[in-house]
């Protein structure tokens, strides 16, 4: 019993940190990718910078709509 | 139904109703108290949208909590009447209340458990009450909520200030205040989702104890909207006192971290109710909030404030189990006994309103100061060092 909860303990505490951190750190490199995208003093565009942000704030978008399809009951 | 019966039902559901009130009000600052701090929301903004995914909340999730206390309370050997429920929602209201006068974050249901575990000792024996779930469900979640939460708060902010490092302040700030409103409302929602559904299963089970409604039924569309409405509109009213703990209290953070918190908080309460181990949603919160305050280099934390945290958690289930029993005591005597209870319950409520006038927090001061003092004239502005 008290081995179960343990291990309970512990899965809690590793999906949380693991998430946790992913979410932070698609959305900061989306950020950081953002800004890094934007059209320099010389006129040049940064698509692939822009792509990478995109990619990095649809991540953090899938994320939170997983989290909403967990929050209500009637989805699964 | 008796007349007696009768209102004694519309005595728990009022209290009921008031109780899904104090609870929406007591942990509005769960999910928006580090929006308001940083400034990521205005403060009426804040409570708008978080009584409104509140409401939204309590509509979407239609899952009865089986049992009032989870375990905690032997409901199959004993009986639990409608005194009781009473009895016990008046202990958790009363240490709502008085929590929210001093400005500290404590577990709605922790005061809900408490103080029904309070009227079932008094009014059906010790034997009413398993002390094996009141550790497993009380005790440890209080201990470890914020350990999981703090963790993954602390995490979080490491990995952002690793990545953003190289951009400057202006753009961190604005960049991360839409992903901490998206994060807030996350937690919001999934308050709403939860808590308003313990009231709902409380006037259930008691219109089902005096045949109002038939067993193993859920509950009606009316007892539904009352007990969102109930939550949103407490929600809505926003404990300030709290709010001003919660975001400038305990550490002072800025978007980033705001956004660490609640990613980690819904991260955390999510992981917790899907993997069998249920944690509170206040103390992942104020966890979540210490965490991030420790993840930056620079942070500090007000652990006096977080000590005065982690005493009223502990302090959290006996007293309201306290109050429960001196309720239940009274209430038992019969229907004078109870309307007795009603009363003095109104009279200690409306005490705790006149002295938390005395140094009123609402949203205009919220952000001023850092410290809940119920007298004015000791407030201190002094920001956490």
């Amino acid at each position: 019993m008290i081995a179960h909860e343990i291990a309970n303990f512990i899965t809690v505490l590793a999906t949380a940190v693991l998430i946790a951190s992913t979410i932070g750190g698609l959305y900061a490199s989306g950020l950081r990718l953002w800004i890094a995208g934007e059209v320099d003093a010389e006129g040049n565009a940064h698509l692939l910078h822009r792509i990478g942000s995109v990619v990095c704030f649809a991540g953090c978008v899938f994320i939170v709509l997983f989290a909403l399809w967990l929050m209500i009951p009637i989805f699964h | 139904m008796d007349i007696a019966t009768l209102v004694v039902v519309i005595l728990v559901i009022a209290t009921a109703l008031i109780f899904d009130f104090t609870n929406g009000f007591h942990d509005t600052a769960n999910a928006m108290a580090t929006s308001i701090a940083t400034g990521a929301l205005k403060p009426k903004t804040a409570v708008i949208a978080a009584g409104t995914l509140n409401l939204i909340g309590a509509f979407l999730s239609t899952e009865v909590a089986k049992t009032i206390s989870g375990g905690i309370i032997n409901e199959q050997q004993v009986f639990i009447g409608p005194e009781f429920i009473f009895a016990g929602l008046v202990g958790a209201i009363i240490w709502n209340l008085l929590t929210w006068l001093v400005g500290l974050p404590s577990s709605s249901s922790h005061a809900l458990f408490g103080g029904l575990v309070g009227a079932v000792i008094v009014g059906a024996g010790v034997e009413g009450v398993n002390f094996g779930a009141v550790v497993a469900k009380v005790l440890v979640p209080a201990l470890i909520s914020p350990i999981v939460a703090g963790l993954a708060a602390f995490m979080a902010v490491k990995v952002i200030f690793a990545i953003v490092r190289k951009l400057d302040e202006k753009q961190i700030e604005s960049g991360f205040r839409h992903g901490q409103t998206v994060t807030a409302c996350l937690v919001a929602l999934s308050h709403g989702t939860n808590d308003a559904q313990k009231t709902m299963g409380i006037i259930t089970l008691t219109l089902i104890a005096v045949g109002a409604q038939a067993s193993g039924t859920g509950p009606q569309l009316w007892v539904v909207a009352v007990c969102g409405l109930a939550i949103a509109l407490g929600t809505y009213m926003g404990g300030w006192r709290v709010i001003r703990t919660l975001g400038k209290g305990l550490t002072e953070i800025n978007t980033p971290q705001g956004f660490a918190a609640e990613a980690a908080s819904a991260t955390t309460i999510l992981a917790s109710s899907h993997l069998g181990f249920a944690l509170s949603t206040t103390q992942v919160c104020s966890g979540s909030i210490i965490g991030s305050g420790l993840g930056k280099k620079g942070g500090s934390v007000n652990w006096s404030v977080a000590g005065r945290m982690l005493i009223a958690w502990l302090v959290t289930f006996p007293a309201a189990g306290l109050v429960g029993a001196v309720a239940c005591a009274i209430a038992k005597t019969g229907l004078g006994g109870t309307i007795a209870v009603a009363l003095i319950a109104v009279i200690v409520a409306f005490i705790i309103f006149r002295l938390s006038k005395r140094n009123p927090v609402n949203s205009a001061n919220v952000n001023e100061h850092s410290e809940v003092t119920i007298n004015a004239a000791s407030n201190s502005s002094h920001a956490v060092a």
